[in-house]
């Protein structure tokens, strides 16, 4: 019986862990290896830093010489993201 | 079944060695075919893992004494929850716990790693399962719970936990802790990741965030937990002795805050690069040195596990972890400069850095105290040790230093704060919080320290409500204070669910103040129909009666509490002596009544030698439960800032 | 970096320094072998730490007029000599002859007067072995189980 489970397990293991390495059709369905979902994610964090930058403006945490800075370059972050994600 | 979980071991070290090589490899080469079977391979481990613990798991619930372990740490007549918390009341079963836990961490990110960048995520897959990797060779090799038992026949019953640990919070403390000690490894192994394949802009530090304070959450709700049980069953009035392996728990918890602040200066200004590598490092260091220092028996402890050889095997990986960052750093140094200096002592930069340095300056002292009577018999000759007096000295100070910190750093400008706009910001609160130190001294108040504590919690507390205000003002200065609320702080979330956790230390702080700095400690002794009165509250012995239970012998003493002004029924308090029958121990077991103004604490410490009086220890902790209660605001406040934004937000 | 950078880390080094080694030097006791203090009785040493074992007799808990526990500790490599203890405070958990003590106080006129006293929980994490199983059994009951080797 204790060995038997050995062998089930042994054998689930080794199928599931090689099956990458020798399927016929790696990229397809839910294990595409792409950077979308960390796309979205950065596009997301862009907007929220830019939120934050245009709070701490208004409350004077920040100078506007800083402020036009730091907003440029997180636009054209952006700019690079979104460009990617159309991609 | 003993041998199935041995197996599921070994299969589970074979996997995390094939994601170590694997990941590695696949992150050389750039290899998408091996990286997706490495990504299945950290799964399966944690899987094979899961098996294995539950392999043990059953035989503690069966009763299978052919298990050494399960002999050792179990007997038939503990109920099924703490037969199961017995995985972890003995140091192999609770490594096994640690690797199980740290390869679940590891299989989350694997899960989510096909869709993250294709450069970084193997090595981090890499890096991960080469964690999982020391752990369980240190549990198949070092420390398995799977031996056969040592006895010429198989005993008809175990040894049994120790009574002390059988408690509901032997069920989930362990867990919780673990569950934050290992869930840094997520954030040290994107770091390293991030080093290896040169992918040195702040990707990691987004992707890491939310698991460093993830990590961070479960620490601090772990550490609360272990106080507040110490509290309920030690006796001693207090939550927190300093003892190392408490300590081995708070130095991450302090690296870990620390890391939580400076990414935020890396996130915004690309500055402390070079410092964050070092310090996520330093903290899953941390980690693992704990669980070095409480299994090696350097330093005495009296929950320490019991000292064996595998403390070498710890060092070992905390050098070789040492090494290679140390070389990473080194080879990756340009791409970890940065362009920008802090220009300005006021300024929100300077603000991070002396919040970093404070902490780091209380990890020192804390790991100082540790090692001190291994550093001190080293150089001296002569060991020696600091117990809770160091501790507080030294970290009263410093942690003070940090609440004031929280109401100003916020409040300063980046790169360089003016005058002008520190007094508009500072003066109203810091005059109010000077009203209120004198209107402390004047009710009565005493003590430099616990009057500075609590003003500076006013601070604070003014700054945060100030911020928020301001901040309804500018964002939607023609809507409904109500709306414009709302609206700020959903569009806000992270900043001001940041503030919430702030508050949550605030109350935290003022409950470790009072109940530290005024607590009252009497004793005194009782007969029946005695009264005893103490502040505001009369203590009537009602009865002592001895009684009989399956697993002890016990002495209560029935004490009711009326208000000493009314005579108001305030509630009862029943305080045991318990006699264990099967280890012949003897434990008291505490009465506790809370409310929001203090707690009365009663421990009943023996009877004289007629029976008829009791010798009772009074302790009344004021404001103790602000301290649980802080913590919980602080946990919602992790829940809020943990909460993924809904996609396409608005701008 | 910069030289506010530089100059702050300083700042906290040296600071930081100073107020650990001043704390250090307020609180340190010495963590000294039982067996000094067997063999010196009359010498008075001052805020130390002593590891020992609780011996079986002579525990004395009185609860009036003062709860005061004494007892005498001895080191477990060398049970003859035994230092007397007093310590006014709980008998705390666990406490009991042949359990492993941690003592902090002063040893005065050759008896530690403690400030603070812990039990060691052997049974917590060291855990006995089957080998002492065996020895507690008595020889019938041995005989009655049928041995794995056979």
């Amino acid at each position: 019986m204790t060995y038997i489970s050995f062998l089930i397990l042994s054998i689930f293991v080794t199928w599931y862990l090689l099956r990458p390495l020798f399927a016929t059709e790696v990229l397809g369905g839910g294990e595409v290896v792409s950077d979308r979902e960390s796309l979205l994610d950065q596009k997301e964090r862009c907007l929220q830093v830019l939120k934050d930058l245009e709070l701490d403006f208004s409350l004077k945490k920040i100078s506007e010489s800083d402020y036009t800075t730091m907003k440029g370059s997180l636009q054209r972050e952006l700019g690079s993201v979104l460009s990617r994600l159309k991609a | 079944m003993g041998e199935f979980g041995h197996f599921a071991l070994a299969c589970a070290w074979f996997l995390a060695l094939f994601g170590f090589i694997g990941g590695a490899y696949a992150g050389l080469k750039q290899h998408d075919r091996l990286f997706l079977s490495v990504r299945n391979g950290t799964m399966l481990c944690a899987l094979c893992l899961l098996l294995s613990t539950g392999a043990l798991g059953y035989q503690f619930l069966t009763n299978d004494y052919t298990n050494q372990f399960v002999w050792q740490f179990s007997n038939a007549s503990m109920q099924a929850v703490y037969k199961i918390s017995a995985i972890w009341g003995g140091m192999d079963g609770s490594m096994l716990l640690w690797a199980l836990i740290l390869s679940g961490a590891g299989a989350a990110v694997a899960y989510s790693s096909a869709s993250m960048p294709r450069s970084l995520m193997p090595w981090v897959l890499s890096i991960l399962n080469s964690s999982t990797l020391f752990f369980t060779t240190v549990v198949l090799y070092l420390t398995n719970p799977f031996r056969y038992i040592n006895a010429p026949f198989i005993p008809p019953d175990g040894n049994g936990l120790n009574p002390l640990l059988q408690n509901p919070y032997m069920a989930v403390h362990p867990p919780m802790l673990y569950l934050g000690f290992t869930t840094y490894a997520v954030p040290f192994s994107f770091c390293m990741g991030a080093l290896l394949s040169n992918n040195l802009g702040n990707e990691w530090l987004r992707l890491t965030r939310r698991w460093a304070l993830v990590a961070w959450s479960f620490l601090t709700f772990g550490i609360a937990l272990g106080g507040h049980w110490a509290y309920l069953e030690l006796g001693w009035g207090g939550f927190w002795a300093w003892d190392p392996v408490e300590n081995s728990s708070f130095l991450p918890w302090i690296t870990g805050s620390a890391f939580l602040h400076s990414i935020m200066v890396q996130e915004r200004k690309n500055m402390l690069k070079f410092w964050n590598v070092w310090l996520i490092v330093l903290t899953y260091g941390l980690t693992v040195f704990g669980t070095f220092l409480t299994r090696s028996g350097i330093v005495q402890s009296v929950h320490a596990f019991a000292s064996t050889d595998i403390g070498w095997v710890f060092l070992l990986y905390l050098s070789i972890m040492f090494l290679a960052t140390a070389a990473l750093t080194f080879l990756r140094r340009n791409e970890l400069r940065s362009s920008k200096t802090i220009e300005s002592l006021l300024s929100r930069e300077a603000a991070f850095l002396v919040n970093n340095l404070l902490f780091l300056s209380i990890c020192f002292a804390v790991l100082w105290g540790v090692m001190f009577p291994v550093l001190s018999e080293a150089i001296t000759g002569k060991k020696q040790t600091i117990g809770i007096p160091f501790f507080n000295a030294v970290n009263v100070p410093l942690f003070l230093a940090l609440i004031a910190l929280m109401g100003l750093g916020p409040m300063i400008a980046w790169r360089k704060a003016s005058t002008e706009s520190l007094r508009r910001s500072f003066l109203a609160p810091f005059v109010g919080s000077f009203a209120i130190a004198m209107f402390l001294l004047w009710v009565g108040i005493e003590g430099f320290y616990p009057i500075l504590s609590y003003s500076l919690c006013f601070f604070v507390t003014w700054t945060i409500l100030a911020e928020i205000h301001r901040g309804m003002k500018v964002h939607k200065p023609a809507e409904s204070a109500v709306g414009s609320l709302v609206s700020l702080l959903s569009r806000h979330r992270i900043r001001y669910g940041g503030y919430l956790i702030h508050f949550g230390v605030v109350v935290v702080t003022i409950g470790i103040t009072a109940s530290m700095a005024h607590k009252t400690e009497v004793e005194f002794t009782l007969g029946r129909g005695e009264t005893h009165t103490q502040g505001r509250f009369n203590l009537t012995l009602n009865s002592l009666e001895g009684f009989d239970t399956q697993n002890y012998e016990a002495l209560k003493a029935q004490v009711a509490v009326t208000s000493a002004k009314d005579k108001e029924a305030l509630g009862s308090l029943e305080p045991e002596m318990r006699f264990y029958k099967k280890n012949k121990e003897t434990t008291s077991e505490v009465a506790i009544r809370s409310s929001l103004r203090e707690d009365l604490y009663l421990v009943l410490a023996g009877v004289d030698t007629s029976g008829e009086r009791a010798a009772l220890k009074l302790f009344i902790n004021p404001l103790q439960v602000w301290l649980w209660f802080g913590i919980l605001v602080m946990m919602l406040g992790s829940l809020v800032v943990v909460i993924p934004q809904k996609r396409g937000s608005k701008v | 970096m910069g030289r506010s950078f530089l100059s702050l880390i300083v700042v906290f080094i040296v600071a930081a320094g100073l107020l650990v080694f001043q704390a250090t030097q307020g609180t340190a006791s010495a963590v000294v072998p039982l067996n000094d203090l067997v063999a010196t009785p009359k010498q008075d040493r001052l805020r130390i730490r002593v590891a020992g074992r609780v011996a079986d007799g002579g525990i004395d808990y009185q609860i009036q007029p003062r709860i005061v526990l004494r007892f005498n500790v001895q080191d477990p490599g060398n049970p003859s000599g035994t230092v007397p203890v007093v310590y006014e405070g709980l008998k705390p958990d666990m406490f009991m002859g042949g359990r492993d003590v941690l003592i902090d106080g002063d040893f005065r006129e050759g008896e530690i007067k403690a400030s603070q006293l812990l039990t060691q929980c052997p049974s917590k994490y060291e855990p006995p072995s089957p080998e002492d199983l065996v020895k507690s059994k008595t020889p019938n009951e041995v005989d009655a189980h049928p041995s794995s080797a056979s």
